[in-house]
């Protein structure tokens, strides 16, 4: 299956620090019919393209543009979601590096749509090095009179995987520690400064002045009846050629891992970062889609010879240290699985072990204030489904270890 | 404001738009459990101990903060919401030092009774590093014992929207989050005014009078004034302010936090909590270069952590470590998004990828 490069079409072929070859690929030519269209006919255009949101949680654009457009208040305002935290995940990284005016131009749209006069862009800060290119495509936009009074400000994080969650962007927006906030209100309602806020990831955005180019009946045309257009996965790991890969959505794990990135020798395969659900070897016929799995399309192979436990140790540990703290069973629940996990790791098991993590991550999976914490636990769910075995192993060698004085 | 209807444990009832799942419950005599809810204090939401189940939604919903929808039908003591519950519960016991149920002044602890009433015994888990703080006897009116903190944020809630301000506040980040006066340092009559409402709406015995009582000891009634905290509007560019300071002088001093406590207009404990939330920003001094290396799965998976072996021999330091000479810091972070170049690190804001030892070796011969 060959690659179908929508968001990623200029990638390669236009200069990212030069506006002008930009619009020389009929660059701003969509924001330019979105203004004739007026920001209603444009939100009609994209509820009926079906597009959902790419950064992982899959709510569908137009119906969060129409939220935010109806609701009332003072300003409004646009929020580009470029805090991609997620591990394995740097799709929004590639965008940004080798086409940054389609997304001022999504940006644009979508301002133009909600009817926001200030947009943020929050920048993690790994992603520092991006700033000066962001910062260049924003001003070149300014200065050919593209922006007509919205103004768009670059925000930088400051190191926390957790300002990804909407609500911790926007409290790290207004200088806040980067803790989530309960829902509801929504973001569309009430979001940053308590205005109506649309919080949109990058790849989200650029889809939008493909869409309005060519309309919402060809981008509804590709990819599944419930999952429109493509995704662009980032694919890391146990790979030949790790990368980014745009593919239509409902296109199959195998075509993504195989064909494409050329792994050869698969035990398991994490869809959607560290909170992800693991698929297995046997598993690899899956259509990604929003139907069955997808998340922010952070692919991440592992070979035959990496060791489960381990792996999901190393996953919890990651979590562990990036939740915000502010709920109980997040801020505790990551610290005691790690305890659990880290134990199995090192051979130093319990016959309660299997017992524990499976009714602990059930209760943080339905109980945590936001959606971090809710998946959290899913790789430790997802592991002790399909390879219970090496867990029920990991015990029992520990208990013989123990026996015979070995630990 | 119009009428919303729900059921709740099988009770129909109508209720005013925009009331609590809670006052909803309340209004008909279900009584749901809480913790770091207060009806005079702004719902925050932490605890999840008043979590109940909504009939439609995957996930529980806080009850102190959700509020009633049309046709909702609510359920607060199904199987669902009791496990988890008492799951909530046991991680909150877990996390402290010491056994709660010898403790005799345990029965004034919100979360003793809550386990009691339970019927609880020891809690199915274990933390990998059991809280533990010295207790903070320094002022002579009111002490706090922080290993008993459940950190429902009450105390920082109280002194901000009771009193007015913000001795208190929340500082570091997931299981090592604290609560924190000033740039963490013991509670002292020169920074609180020692009203002692925290001391009130605290639900444990983190914080209780000098005595070591939960009740007032014969002291006179203050007077609470509830000055609205100033400084909301400044405190949008607290972040910048802080990471300029990172910039230019490499971390952020205790004079700079309180430099910009003060040009913000905040309390030196909120600038704190903020600068000690995020990973990029630093309370101690950092080398000229700051080298990170990931360790992140798709690295690790790609030897990440023989590269850090090779920073370390080939620096002499550990990670969190800077040089004696001031040169560099090292650190371990998490994922950088460069995993297509796996392993990769950044040597303060540029990225290097595919690394190997050889590769290190001249990288840092370079920086020399």
């Amino acid at each position: 299956m060959a690659e179908k490069r929508i968001v990623l079409q200029n990638c390669g072929f236009i200069d990212p620090e030069d506006i002008s070859s930009y619009v020389e690929n009929d660059g701003f030519a969509a924001l330019a019919k979105a203004r004739k269209m007026g920001p209603e006919a444009v939100i009609a255009e994209i509820k009926a393209s079906k597009l959902k949101g790419r950064g992982g949680a899959g709510f569908p654009c137009g119906l969060k543009w129409e939220m935010a457009r109806r609701a009332s208040g003072d300003e409004k305002y646009l929020v580009c979601n470029a805090d991609e935290g997620e591990v394995g995940a740097f799709k929004d990284r590639y965008i940004i590096q080798n086409d940054p005016f389609s997304l001022v131009e999504g940006i644009v749209i979508a301002s133009f749509a909600i009817g926001a006069k200030k947009a943020y862009i929050y920048l993690r800060a790994e992603y520092h090095y991006l700033r000066d290119t962001l910062k260049a495509a924003v001003q070149q936009a300014a200065e050919r009179g593209i922006l007509q009074g919205l103004e768009i400000e670059l925000k930088e994080g400051a190191g926390a995987y957790v300002c990804g969650e909407e609500s911790a962007l926007m409290n790290s927006i207004e200088g806040r520690r980067g803790e989530v906030r309960f829902k509801p209100p929504f973001p569309p309602v009430s979001g940053l400064f308590g205005q109506p806020t649309v919080i949109n990831n990058v790849e989200t955005l650029v889809n939008i002045p493909r869409i309005i180019w060519r309309g919402a009946a060809w981008f509804a045309g590709i990819g599944t009846k419930d999952s429109a257009g493509t995704k662009v996965f980032s694919v890391s790991g146990d790979v030949e050629k790790p990368g980014v890969y745009e593919l239509p959505l409902g296109s199959k794990l195998n075509e993504v891992v195989r064909e494409l990135a050329g792994a050869n020798d698969i035990k398991l395969v994490q869809v959607g970062g560290a909170t992800g659900s693991i698929v297995t070897e046997s598993m690899l016929d899956t259509p990604l889609s929003y139907e069955t799995l997808l998340g922010s399309g952070a692919i991440i192979v592992l070979n035959s010879t990496r060791d489960v436990i381990d792996y999901v140790y190393r996953t919890i540990a990651f979590l562990n240290e990036e939740s915000c703290g502010k709920c109980t069973p997040c801020r505790e629940g990551t610290e005691v699985l790690a305890e659990v996990l880290g134990r199995l790791t090192s051979g130093d098991g319990f016959p309660d072990d299997i017992k524990t993590l499976a009714e602990l991550s059930q209760a943080m999976n339905i109980s945590s204030l936001c959606g971090l914490g809710q998946a959290a636990p899913v790789p430790v769910l997802d592991s002790l489904k399909y390879f219970k075995h090496d867990y029920e192993n990991r015990i029992k060698q520990s208990v013989f270890l123990r026996k015979v004085g070995f630990a | 404001m119009g009428k919303i209807n729900v059921t709740i444990d099988e009770i129909k009832i109508s209720v005013d738009a925009g009331t609590t799942i809670l006052d909803t419950a309340k209004s008909v005599g279900v009584e749901i459990p809480t913790l770091c809810h207060h009806e005079q204090l702004k719902p925050s939401g932490n605890c999840r101990i008043c979590t109940v189940e909504v009939d439609g939604s995957r996930t529980l919903v806080g009850s102190c903060h959700t509020p009633v929808a049309e046709g909702m039908v609510i359920h607060t003591r199904s199987a669902k919401v009791l496990e988890s519950r008492q799951a909530t519960l046991e991680l909150l016991l877990a996390g402290h030092t010491g056994p709660c149920v010898l403790d005799m002044e345990a029965r004034e602890c919100a979360l003793h009774n809550l386990a009691a009433e339970a019927e609880m015994g020891a809690p199915r888990f274990q933390v990998q590093n059991p809280r533990y703080y010295a207790v903070e006897d320094v002022s002579p009116y009111i002490q706090r014992n922080l290993s008993r903190c459940v950190l429902c944020l009450k105390c920082v809630r109280a002194c901000e929207e009771i009193v007015g301000q913000n001795v208190v506040s929340a500082a570091y980040r997931g299981f090592g989050s604290k609560i924190v006066v000033d740039a963490d340092i013991p509670l002292n009559k020169e920074i609180c005014r020692d009203c002692g409402v925290c001391i009130e709406y605290c639900p444990t015995t983190a914080l209780v009078w000098a005595d070591g009582k939960k009740k007032k000891s014969g002291r006179e009634e203050r007077k609470i004034q509830a000055n609205p905290p100033a400084g909301k509007e400044k405190r949008k560019k607290l972040l910048e302010m802080l990471q300029e300071k990172q910039r230019t002088a490499g971390f952020i001093s205790e004079t700079a936090m309180r430099e910009i406590a003060g040009a913000a207009e905040l309390s030196v404990s909120e600038v704190y909590g903020v600068a000690t939330f995020y990973g990029f920003l630093s309370t101690r001094p950092q080398g000229r270069y700051t080298i990170r290396i990931c360790k992140s799965l798709p690295c690790y998976l790609k030897g990440g952590l023989m590269i850090a072996e090779s920073v370390e021999k080939e620096l002499g330091v550990k990670a969190g470590e800077t040089t004696a000479d001031g040169k560099f810091s090292f650190e371990l972070v998490n994922c950088i998004g460069a995993c297509d170049q796996a392993p990769a690190m950044l040597i303060n804001d540029r990225v290097y990828g595919n690394l190997s030892p050889e590769k290190i070796f001249e990288l840092l011969q370079n920086c020399l």
